[in-house]
């Protein structure tokens, strides 16, 4: 394989933007990442471009050939990727493939997504599914992951608050950021129940915004990070599974890890799936930067505060950044190459070397249907 | 979810005909209320029993065959959840559900309880299998299958 370097990122700031389309929000992180890259039009080979809901929700298909055109980018391969809240990093991971394999050389990826809802409206997803007509909403099954949690090991309610607590203070110090107001404890358990025991704080917004990426088979500058894994993993579904940990995270992790030739003590930063506060401790374990059922405590001895051994989600995470589904894959990802390359301001984790993206994506038989994780190098 | 659709709030619960009765995405039939099942599968291969049903064994492909099941009726509560908002389809809250074991199935499958408080339906409870109403508009009713406290609460 060959090696994978990130030479351009850019991004929107997330939140509402109804006077906004897709093809706008994507030219503004797609001409920020060419330029922070130094390439023109004509030096991008392939675009990638993720997107979950544009089809239903905005009618639009071909948003990778929409946004190239906005870009003065025509004649090359484009690939529309789909993958729930995992479709910007699968297109991040297919780009890595492609130069990985030889065939590019210069590669545009693409997240991009428009979840807000006008008023009156409320999104809904897997309308045909019969458990979604039984009454299964999507924050029920992560509150269901957090009783067992709770009960297997002992998580507590205020441990799953400090995820949200740590996440909005971070976001109070992100730009892109769509909340930038810190929380408490108090908040966050006083703040409406939306699913026992999960409150709206406790969850993440659906949000507009777009990030992309430029990759290259080459590095040209010392700013250039270097993909060092890339892996993608889909479900086992099995029928009775442990809602604890997902297999396809543990396995990927695992993959990712023997790929990049680091073990998790090496990580010292990572942007996580946090669409619920329990799923980040749950992701803490699964990328073994605790043991099972000690994510809570991690969380608690502040061990994953931008001062922390491992920082997570120093970006405020899907929590204050907000969630653009598609975008939010490729968003973690220009967090981390900020952080590597020491540009990340008043949120920038001392020196790091190493950091790593997860993201999940949707649900079949209580699994997850998709799972990434990727691993970047300073070095 | 392999399907997104927006909808306008309120309009999904008689999406795709099926007011009436809960089938699967398919349109594959999921019980039998008048016999009061719930309708399986099981693969005459390696025995594995399947809720929804499935028209492939996964382990036995070729080599196994499958067929109806009914499932038994007593479950044991895995999880549950009591949800306090208006579902994306109208459901009105509170309302509780979560996912039944079926021990003599090893089958495990996502239920609306019924009968007790929404709180009630914590790990362990053990439940048997009704059928009623989980949903309603202005057109009518859905009938689907839901849990019940086996004991009187």
């Amino acid at each position: 394989m060959k090696p994978v370097f990130i030479g351009g990122i850019g991004i929107t700031p997330f939140g509402r933007h109804p006077l906004r389309s897709l093809r706008d929000l994507g030219r503004e992180a797609c001409l920020q990442a060419m330029q922070d890259a130094g390439v023109c039009p004509n030096d991008i080979d392939a675009i990638y471009c993720g997107n979950a809901l544009g089809l239903v929700l905005q009618g639009d298909s071909g948003i990778g050939q929409a946004v190239g055109w906005e870009v003065g980018i025509a004649g090359v391969p484009v690939f529309n990727l789909s993958n729930a809240c995992a479709s910007g990093s699968t297109a991040l991971h297919q780009a890595w493939r492609d130069i990985s394999g030889g065939h590019h050389e210069n590669v545009l990826v693409i997240g991009v997504e428009k979840a807000t809802m006008p008023k009156g409206q409320v999104l809904s997803v897997g309308a045909g599914e019969f458990e979604t007509r039984l009454g299964d909403i999507f924050p029920g099954l992560f509150a269901m992951v957090a009783q067992q949690h709770m009960a297997r090991y002992g998580t507590t309610l205020r441990q799953m608050a400090l995820v949200s607590v740590k996440n909005h203070g971070n976001g109070c110090l992100n730009p892109h950021a769509q909340f930038n107001r810190a929380v408490t404890v108090e908040e966050v358990l006083a703040a409406p129940m939306i699913a026992d025991p999960l409150t709206l704080f406790s969850c993440c917004p659906n949000s507009d915004g777009a990030a992309a990426l430029v990759l290259r088979g080459q590095r040209h500058s010392p700013r250039d990070i270097r993909v060092a894994a890339s892996v993608l993993t889909s479900g086992n579904y099995l029928p009775q599974r442990d809602f604890t940990a997902w297999d396809c995270e543990l396995r990927a992790a695992q993959a990712a890890y023997a790929m990049a030739g680091v073990d998790a003590a090496d990580i010292d930063l990572a942007e996580v799936h946090d669409a619920f506060t329990i799923s980040e401790i749950v992701h803490c374990e699964s990328l073994g930067f605790c043991k099972p059922g000690e994510g809570g405590a991690m969380v608690e001895d502040g061990k994953t505060a931008i001062t922390g051994t491992v920082a997570v989600n120093p970006s405020g995470g899907l929590q204050a950044r907000g969630h653009p589904p598609g975008a939010s894959g490729v968003a973690q990802v220009f967090e981390i190459v900020t952080q590597l390359r020491g540009e990340a301001g008043p949120r920038q984790v001392s020196e790091p070397r190493i950091g790593l993206a997860q993201i999940m994506g949707g649900s079949q038989s209580t699994d997850a249907q998709a799972c990434t994780v990727h691993i970047l190098s300073a070095d | 979810m392999s399907a997104y659709t927006a909808i306008p709030e309120r309009a999904g619960l008689d999406g795709q005909g099926a007011l009436g009765e809960l089938c699967s995405a398919s349109g594959q039939r999921l019980f039998d209320v008048n016999r009061g099942v719930l309708l399986g599968s099981f693969c005459n291969g390696c025995n594995q029993r399947f809720f929804p049903q499935r028209q492939v064994c996964p382990h036995c492909f070729n080599d196994g065959e499958m067929c109806e099941l009914e499932l038994g009726r007593q479950g044991v509560v895995y999880a549950s959840t009591v949800v306090r908002v208006t579902s994306s389809l109208g459901h009105k809250p509170p309302y509780a559900y979560g996912y039944v074991d079926l021990p003599e199935d090893r089958v495990r499958l996502i239920a609306r309880f019924a009968g007790a408080v929404p709180e009630t339906f914590l790990p362990g409870l053990l439940v048997e299998l009704s059928f009623e109403a989980v949903a309603r508009d202005e057109a009518g009713a859905l009938l689907a299958w839901v849990f019940r406290p086996r004991v009187a609460i």
